[in-house]
């Protein structure tokens, strides 16, 4: 138990000290290790081997697959396109931009998807006269709620996938259900507390004009980029290759991992990008955190640590795999509303596999659990997920300020909704496919 | 529309007007009128007709007017008039034919004043523009491309957003051109052959409503005797004085430095029309009774 006290407080001040944004992500989680080692609690090369690197190589492959997809402009004409589609109708802002921002989020990184769409969503929607906050708000959640799809959606899920085993297929096949499921349920939430705000336009010819002069000025800002078609097709076309491969792991036996960061490097030779730029496009600060996070989590089990909460937390609820996979989704969902998923879903890793080593739920369950309860829960609060952060920053830039409560009147009613349809989904899982 | 949803119309169309001129503020709004109409669900004769009248009225009050695009949408209301008491959908075609009637004769009204406004220009001469116009923008890309003028131009800087898409098709076009601010005028006046204005609107007091900045710099060449061009087609004309052309202004309450003072913008410049050396429109150069 001595061995296990300075971990345990080294990795206790690393959670206060993100949480509350005390210190860089990065810095505090390699400056915990560098302590660890320091102190002689572990040696440099067993931290090292802590490292998940398949997580790792994911990550930064599809950062750099997104960064030159960035450049080539393709989101750009994405986004107008959609706008257009819209042709200013309320709702169908909030339905087109809600359904776009999902599907990108379940390929891309979330971030990144609201940096593209949460723009363009305040753009029109102040132009038109509207309060774009419930906009933002439903972009930031859904866009949560689409990187719960895929294996490649959302940080928990690449580290779940990667650490675990779980491939593409898995992912696409167990979680579309309740992720559909979850982003219908959230949008009618969004849009029946809000249905004042979505009356249509179509009979007011005056509305209708201001609508299409907007988009044309939206056209005129956004697509003032000159358009490389080949670069264009051949980002596209590294895209469609890194998903075919993720597709077809069991055939290729390529992992994730190497497939994302083999065809990033692909892309930089044929686009002849530069690549300096383009590296400077990766976020290295969250590949830190994650590493510093896997070795921390690595040491806390070497010493026993995660045993010893997976026994007297998680373990007292019993055998029962239901009451199990109930526990997990709803302690991650909450949890995750308050806390960084991403080091929630590191430490929950070797506590799900004491759990399934006392019990086991077949087809995975538990894990999907697990999955669903980090990716949804980040939509609990303000803070819960880099994505409802990034949302409400681009608000306030645009002179929309949207505080924490002002966040959590609609997000904590449609977390709920989502976890409850998730449960059930789980259940029917359990039930039927026992 | 309420007064909020009001202004926001205007603040766009001023917006527009800023970054592409009045030439394509005025073809980007007919047509989006255009696209209005189509995506107007059916309504009854009585409706449509108070719908027509309430965008027509906003059209012709912007802040400011935009002259060309008022005169459009009056000979539009005028021919529509004898359509109004057919049905909906009718009513809806003529309407839509006589806006692409419009949009045409604008463009003809366009590619007339280019057509001469590139004959003025000469080899070696230093042209100053400051304008988003799209005429002037045309006038410059094609003397250089078909008349196969070499010239240079000096783009004078006040507001970037401004002569962006300037900047961005001479590159393209290969015109030699040099941005300065447009305060540093006076260092470059010797070198200057001509100066080209575009134009929101003239009114009878032989006012023009222009770009903001175009003053000082039509004063400074006035002084120097630099040709002045104003390039704009007949449908600038406006029938009502300057005073009722409703020129937006700003005022606004500003501290610095523990002072207060009461601060005031206006969203365009107005020149006197006297200080105009030649005016081309698309019947070529018109005569100015001075």
């Amino acid at each position: 138990m001595g061995d296990l006290l300075l971990p345990v407080i080294v990795f206790i001040s690393v959670y206060v000290l993100i949480s509350f944004e005390l210190l860089n992500k990065a810095v505090a989680a390699i400056l915990a290790v560098m302590l660890l080692v320091v102190l002689k609690t572990t040696e440099v090369r067993t931290a090292i081997g802590y490292i998940d690197f398949e997580t790792i190589m994911l990550l930064m492959g599809m950062m750099a697959i997104v960064a030159v997809l960035r450049k080539s402009g393709f989101f750009a004409i994405l986004s107008v396109k959609i706008a257009k589609l819209t042709r200013g109708n309320p709702l169908s802002i909030l339905v087109l931009f809600s359904l776009v921002t999902a599907v990108i989020s379940a390929f891309l990184d979330n971030v990144t998807t609201v940096l593209i769409m949460v723009p363009m969503v305040i753009e029109i929607t102040r132009g038109m006269g509207l309060d774009p906050k419930i906009y933002v708000i439903t972009q930031a959640m859904v866009s949560n709620i689409g990187g719960t799809a895929t294996l490649i959606g959302d940080p928990p899920n690449v580290i779940i996938g990667s650490t675990v085993g779980l491939t593409f297929n898995q992912f696409a096949v167990y979680l579309t259900l309740p992720v559909s499921v979850s982003f219908i349920g959230v949008l009618f939430y969004c849009w029946f507390a809000n249905r004042e705000r979505f009356h249509t336009i179509d009979t007011n010819l005056a509305k209708l004009f201001s609508v299409q002069l907007l988009l044309e000025k939206i056209e005129y800002d956004f697509l003032d980029i000159p358009i490389d078609r080949a670069f264009l097709l051949k980002s596209l076309g590294g895209l469609g290759m890194a998903l075919l491969l993720f597709v077809t792991q069991s055939i290729t036996g390529l992992t994730p991992g190497v497939a994302a960061l083999s065809v990033a490097m692909i892309l930089f030779v044929i686009t002849a990008a530069d690549v300096e730029e383009m590296l400077r496009e990766i976020d290295w600060s969250t590949l830190l955190f994650f590493s510093g996070l896997f070795i921390l989590v690595g040491i806390l089990e070497e010493k026993g640590g995660i045993e010893w909460i997976a026994r007297n937390i998680f373990l007292r609820i019993g055998h029962n795999p239901y009451a199990m996979v109930m526990t997990v989704l709803w302690v991650s969902g909450i949890v995750s509303g308050f806390i960084d998923n991403i080091p929630f879903t590191i430490t929950m890793i070797p506590i799900v596999r004491l759990m399934l080593e006392s019990q086991a739920v077949p087809h995975n369950v538990l894990w999907w659990a697990l999955s669903l309860g980090a990716c949804l829960g980040g939509n609990l609060t303000m803070i819960g997920a880099s994505a409802n952060i990034v949302s409400c920053g681009m608000a306030k830039k645009y002179g929309y300020a949207i505080n924490f409560f002002e966040f959590m009147r609609t997000s904590a009613i449609a977390t709920m909704i989502s976890l409850v349809l998730s449960s059930v989904i789980l259940l029917a899982y359990m039930l039927i496919l026992q | 529309m309420n007064v909020n949803e009001r202004e926001v119309l205007y603040k766009l169309i001023r917006e527009h007007e800023e970054v592409m001129g009045v030439s394509r503020t005025t073809m980007v709004a007919l047509e989006s009128y255009r696209q209005a109409l189509k995506n107007l669900k059916s309504i009854d004769n009585q409706t449509f007709k108070d719908l027509v009248i309430e965008l027509n009225t906003l059209i012709k009050n912007t802040e400011p007017k935009i002259i060309p695009l008022t005169h459009l949408i009056e000979e539009f209301e005028i021919e529509l008039q004898i359509y109004l008491e057919n049905p909906f959908e009718q009513i809806r075609d003529h309407a839509l034919r006589i806006l692409s009637q419009k949009l045409a004769r604008y463009e003809n009204c366009i590619q007339g004043v280019i057509d001469h406004g590139m004959q003025v220009i000469e080899e070696n001469d230093l042209i100053i523009s400051q304008s988003s116009s799209l005429v002037i923008r045309s006038v410059l890309k094609r003397a250089h491309s078909e008349l196969k003028r070499k010239f240079r131009v000096l783009i004078l800087d006040q507001n970037f957003i401004r002569i962006k898409q300037l900047v961005k098709e001479l590159s393209q076009e290969g015109i030699e051109f040099l941005v300065v601010p447009e305060y540093n005028l006076s260092h470059l006046l010797k070198t200057v052959t001509k100066l080209f204005i575009g134009a929101v609107s003239i009114t009878p007091d032989k006012k023009i409503i222009t770009t903001v900045g175009t003053a000082n710099a039509v004063g400074l060449c006035h002084l120097n005797r630099i040709p002045i061009y104003l390039l704009a087609n007949s449908l600038k004309f406006a029938h009502r004085m300057v005073s009722e052309q409703h020129i937006y202004r700003v005022e606004s309450q500003r501290a610095c430095d523990h002072l207060t003072y009461r601060y005031a913008t206006y969203s365009h410049d107005q020149v006197d029309l006297n200080l105009i050396d030649h005016v081309i429109t698309e019947k070529g150069e018109a005569t100015i009774q001075k």
